[in-house]
C-alpha cells in the first residue's frame, strides 16, 4: 500500500501533510541533506559533526566528525557528497558514506566558504574578496583538473548566494550589493547583470529542467528568471518573512521556501510549499526560528528543514 | 643589520641627490621638498572597510534628516568630510547610509533610516538620525556606509559608538568582543549635549583610496 501522503496527494491534486520522522541531535543542526538513496537524512551540526538518521524511524545511524581544520562548505542533497574547506583554503569533495576524497580544488586568496558545484561535480565556483581594503568580490571558477578557468568582478560586499545550472553552462551569483550576475562557465563572459532587485538574494537554485533560476531573499518574493532570456518570468508573493532558504523538489513542480524574520533569527517563521503548476501555496508549516537549510528527499515525499535547533523539522509531502 | 624602511621623503631626497627628479622638473629642490612635505602632512590613511551586511537596499532617497518628528530614540547627528588619501576633499561622492531604528530593526520594506547623500563642494556630509538600537544577531550599535566616487575605490564601512554598553566602558579593550568590530578606529567618540533637547553627535571623516 502506498504511504498516506501519496494517497492524499492523488486525491487532492497537491501536496498533503502528514507527520515526518522526529529527528533530534545532541548539537544544533545547521544544514540538512538527504542521502543519495533517500534512506537517510544528514545534518551538519554546530559541533562540526555530520549525523545521519534513518528517514523513516529517525534513529541515529552514523556520526562523522569533520577534521580539526575542516569546515563544511556545501552539502548538496541527494548527491552523496560533501565539500569541506581546509585550513589552507583549498576545498575537498568527499564521498558522504565513506568519507573518501573524490576531488580537490586549490586554495584561493580570501575565499568565502560559499561555493557552487555543477551537478556532475566537475566545476566549482567560489567568491573571493579582492586584495587590500576593498570589499569588492571576485568570482572564480575551477574545472575538474583544478585549474582556474576565470576570475571575474562580482559586485561589492560579498556573495550572498550562488548556483550552477544543471547543464553547467551558467554560473549565477547574488551579491550583497543586490545584483545577480550570470556568467558563461566556458569563458567567464557576463551573460546578464540582473540589477532590478532592490535588496539582497539569500537563496537560489535552478529548476531540474534548467528552464528557470529561482531566487528569494530580503523582499520575501520568489522570482523565476527565464534562463533563455534571463528576464523575469514570474514573481510569487506569500512568504511572511524574508526568504532565507529554498529547495526545489526533484520533479520541479513543488518548491519549498523558508523564512528569516527581520526582527531576529530566533523569531518563529514559516516554511511554505508552493505548487508551480498553480503558483499557489499549498501548505504552510511552522519553523521555530530562521530556516538555514531546506532539502527534499530524492522521491520528493519528505521535506526537511534545519533551523539551528537540536531537532530537525521534517514533513511528509506529496510525490509528484 | 636591520635597515629602517625608507619614507617617501627619504626616497625623494635620494632622487634629488641623484638628479633624477631635478632633471624632470623646473622646481627648485627646496620648493619640491616643501611641496612633498605638504603632501606628506596632508596624506591620510584610508578608512578601514567593514562588512556590507545583508540589509543594503538600493534606491534610497537623498535625505539629510532621517529622524521624523515623534520618532523614539536618542537624537544623533553624524557628520564628517570625505577625503582621499592625498587629503583632497572629494566632492561628488555618494554616501549611502543605512541603520537599524532605535529598537534594532531595519526597514527593508521602505526607506526609513536610509539615505544616499551627494557630497557637495565643501566635501561635507551630515545626517540627523537616532542612535541605532541593539539586536541579538549583531549586538553593537552601528551605522552602515557605502561610499562611491568617480576616480576612487568604493568603500564599505561602519561606524560604532564608544558610549555603547557593548564595549563596557572600554572600547580599547573590548572592541574585538564577539568578532563584530574589526577596527578600533571605527569606534568613534560620542559628544553628548544636555541643553535643549538632549542629543548626541559623532564626527566621522571618510578617506577613500584613489582608483
Amino acid at each position: 500500500m502506498r504511504p498516506l501522503p501519496f494517497l492524499l496527494a492523488s486525491v487532492c491534486g497537491f501536496a498533503a501533510q502528514a507527520a515526518g520522522p522526529v529527528i533530534t541531535s545532541e548539537s544544533d543542526i545547521q544544514v540538512v541533506a538527504f542521502s543519495k538513496d533517500g534512506g537517510s537524512i544528514v545534518g551538519k551540526c554546530a559541533d562540526d559533526k555530520l549525523r545521519t538518521w534513518d528517514v523513516h524511524s529517525g534513529a541515529l545511524r552514523n556520526t562523522l566528525a569533520l577534521g580539526p581544520h575542516e569546515k563544511l562548505a556545501a552539502l548538496p542533497s541527494g548527491t552523496g557528497r560533501l565539500t569541506v574547506a581546509l585550513e589552507d583554503g583549498s576545498l575537498a569533495v568527499r564521498d558522504l558514506d565513506s568519507g573518501k576524497l573524490a576531488r580537490s580544488f586549490p586554495a584561493a586568496p580570501r575565499a568565502s566558504r560559499r561555493s557552487a558545484m555543477s551537478s556532475d561535480g566537475l566545476l566549482l565556483a567560489r567568491g573571493t574578496r579582492a586584495p587590500g581594503n576593498s570589499r569588492d568580490e571576485i568570482m572564480r571558477l575551477w574545472d575538474s583538473s583544478g585549474k582556474e578557468r576565470f576570475a571575474v568582478p562580482s559586485g561589492i560586499g560579498g556573495t550572498s548566494a550562488t548556483a550552477i545550472s544543471p547543464d553547467a553552462r551558467f554560473l549565477v551569483a547574488g551579491s550583497y550589493d543586490t545584483d545577480l550576475r550570470v556568467w558563461n562557465t566556458k569563458n567567464g563572459e557576463l551573460v546578464r547583470r540582473i540589477d532590478e532587485l532592490l535588496v539582497a538574494t539569500f537563496a537560489m537554485d535552478f529548476t531540474p529542467d534548467g528552464k528557470f533560476l529561482v531566487t528569494g531573499g530580503v523582499d520575501r518574493n520568489l522570482y523565476f528568471w527565464d534562463t533563455t532570456t534571463w528576464k523575469l518570468a514570474r514573481k510569487l508573493s506569500g512568504q511572511p518573512e524574508m526568504i532565507s532558504a529554498l529547495a526545489i523538489a526533484p520533479g520541479g513542480r513543488f518548491i519549498a521556501t523558508g523564512g528569516f524574520s527581520e526582527f531576529a533569527e530566533a523569531t518563529p517563521v514559516k516554511v511554505l510549499l508552493w505548487d508551480t503548476a498553480t503558483n499557489a501555496v499549498v501548505k504552510t508549516y511552522d519553523a521555530p526560528r530562521i530556516v538555514q537549510s531546506l532539502a527534499f528527499s530524492p522521491d520528493g515525499r519528505t521535506l526537511a528543514a534545519a533551523c539551528g535547533k537540536k531537532s530537525l523539522q521534517t514533513w511528509a509531502v506529496a510525490a509528484e | 643589520m636591520k635597515s629602517r624602511p625608507l619614507s617617501r621623503r627619504d626616497m625623494l631626497e635620494n632622487c634629488i641627490v641623484r638628479g633624477t627628479l631635478l632633471a624632470a622638473t623646473p622646481m627648485a629642490s627646496g620648493s619640491l621638498l616643501a611641496f612633498w612635505q605638504h603632501a606628506e602632512d596632508n596624506a591620510r590613511k584610508p578608512t578601514p572597510s567593514e562588512v556590507l551586511g545583508p540589509f543594503f537596499k538600493k534606491g534610497a532617497p537623498n535625505e539629510k534628516v532621517l529622524r521624523q518628528p515623534g520618532d523614539p530614540g536618542f537624537p544623533l547627528r553624524v557628520a564628517g568630510k570625505v577625503y582621499n588619501t592625498r587629503g583632497d576633499l572629494v566632492p561628488g561622492a555618494a554616501v549611502e547610509i543605512w541603520q537599524a531604528d532605535h529598537d534594532g530593526h531595519y526597514d527593508v520594506t521602505h526607506y526609513r533610516y536610509r539615505t544616499r547623500l551627494l557630497v557637495e563642494s565643501s566635501g561635507e556630509y551630515a545626517v540627523e538620525t537616532v542612535m541605532p538600537g541593539h539586536y541579538d544577531d549583531r549586538p553593537a550599535q552601528h551605522i552602515h556606509y557605502l561610499i562611491t566616487a568617480p576616480g576612487h575605490k568604493s568603500l564599505v564601512t561602519q561606524v560604532y559608538f564608544a558610549t555603547d554598553p557593548f564595549f563596557e566602558g572600554d572600547p580599547d579593550k573590548n572592541y574585538r568582543k564577539r568578532n563584530i568590530v574589526e577596527n578600533r578606529e571605527l569606534v568613534r567618540p560620542v559628544s553628548l549635549y544636555e541643553k535643549g533637547t538632549p542629543h548626541a553627535s559623532v564626527a566621522f571623516d571618510i578617506v577613500l583610496e584613489r582608483a
